[in-house]
């Protein structure tokens, strides 16, 4: 009976652990740019979408996001700098079925985003109440985006409550390049979590404010449309990226709080990552 | 509000920590003071082969941009994130006389009178090294 124990309490705990951190599977605040390596400062188009990356859909309403900035370092031994972009947001109606629901899109100006080097950009959404699973889900999502090809702050952490570190340039990956990266909560690396990855299968129709019904990949097994990696013990992954395109990392209820009004909330990290095509 | 840290410089550290006072443990003084001096030598031809390594891997790269009140900003650096500080800046026009010149300051910025008429900018870190940003395209 005592040899039982030890199994039964961590048994128990597990039993727990489960039971405080529901997950909902394949979220992800989709923050699209058509392009991340810049080679001359330009304005910036961004779309903000919560959705099921991989499927297109369906899309779920996003109230304005508590913050959106980005973070940028000026020069070598310079403290960083954070920009607040909020005031170049616009809602917008992205269809989703037969229904349209709210998203958003910011198309910042070149003046913000001129200087040589890297930009963190970061959206910190409202919790989003999922109802049919009974939880608040909240994604710290980050894309990062260079001008000139000066490199700058892209491997330093930001210090959000759940973030995915980049160990590569989130912007200079070749297709079959194996992107790396930490998953932290409140900046201290989580062992053996889950990382969801998703290609953006479905492109944006900006135009008409929708994804193509089209997607670029048919899957032959449910297992590679949201795929599931593991961190190992030091909170790493990593993921060889097959495909040109963008390529969304999630990490999922890593962040330190469990709990919004009330009822379970995950906060998540997501990261973008683009994928480009050598050269022919 | 978010204090950025270099996480993995930290990590790196430590574990090179590690490694060193393991093996001198295990030493006795003579060889150890022979392995310091061997991994000196060691870790000198390494610096070296990087140094040379890191000069020969860095792309230039320059530009500029109008501030919409008679001066443009113009910055420059390295692919490799080494600094362009010190780096000299010449504005020059269409016959190659030099209107104005500088260096970048420690970020790599200089701000500079917009000269009229045609006119270029150059950045000119040795021979290799040397960009030029048409006026035209100062905007």
């Amino acid at each position: 009976m005592k040899l039982k124990l030890p199994g039964l309490v961590f048994g128990a705990a597990l039993g727990t652990l489960a039971a405080a951190s529901p997950v909902a599977y394949a979220h992800f605040v989709v923050m699209y740019t058509p392009q991340t390596a810049l080679l001359r400062a330009s304005d910036v188009p961004m779309h903000i979408v919560f959705t099921h990356a991989f499927a297109g859909g369906p899309t779920m309403p996003m109230a304005k996001p508590q913050r959106f900035y980005y973070v940028k370092r000026a020069g070598r031994g310079e403290p960083t700098e954070e920009v607040d972009l909020s005031q170049y947001l616009e809602e917008l109606q992205w269809q989703s079925g037969d229904a349209t629901v709210t998203a958003w899109k910011a198309n910042i100006p070149r003046n913000e985003m001129r200087s040589l080097g890297d930009y963190q950009v970061v959206v910190e959404p409202e919790p989003y109440l999922e109802h049919s699973e009974g939880l608040y889900i909240q994604q710290f999502s980050k894309v990062m985006i260079n001008v000139g090809g000066v490199p700058g702050n892209w491997g330093e952490t930001l210090g959000l409550p759940a973030e995915i570190h980049a160990l590569n340039k989130p912007y200079a990956n070749w297709v079959g390049g194996v992107f790396r990266g930490i998953v932290l909560s409140d900046g201290i690396p989580v062992p053996f979590t889950q990382v969801e990855v998703e290609y953006l299968n479905h492109p944006l129709d900006v135009a008409n404010n929708r994804f193509d019904e089209q997607g670029l990949i048919d899957p032959p097994h449910p297992s590679l449309e949201a795929m599931v990696i593991m961190t190992n013990e030091l909170g790493e992954f990593s993921f060889s990226m097959p495909k040109a395109g963008w390529w969304g990392f999630a990490a999922l209820t890593v962040g330190p709080e469990s709990e919004y009004m009330g009822m379970p909330l995950s906060q998540d990290a997501i990261l973008w990552v683009q994928a480009t095509d050598l050269p022919e | 509000m978010h204090k950025a840290s270099t996480f993995t410089r930290k990590s790196a550290s430590g574990i090179r920590n590690n490694a060193v006072r393991s093996t001198a443990a295990v030493l006795p003084a003579k060889a150890l003071k022979l392995f310091q001096l061997q991994t000196f030598v060691v870790v000198l031809l390494l610096s070296s082969l990087l140094f040379s390594l890191s000069a020969q891997a860095h792309t230039p790269l320059f530009d500029c941009f109008d501030n919409g009140d008679a001066t443009m900003t113009c910055e420059g650096g390295f692919s490799d994130g080494s600094s362009a500080a010190g780096v000299a800046i010449r504005v020059v026009d269409a016959q190659g006389k030099v209107l104005e010149q500088g260096e970048l300051d420690a970020d790599g910025a200089i701000v500079l009178a917009r000269p009229a008429g045609e006119f270029s900018v150059v950045f000119a870190s040795g021979e290799e090294h040397s960009l030029t940003v048409l006026g035209d395209d100062i905007i």
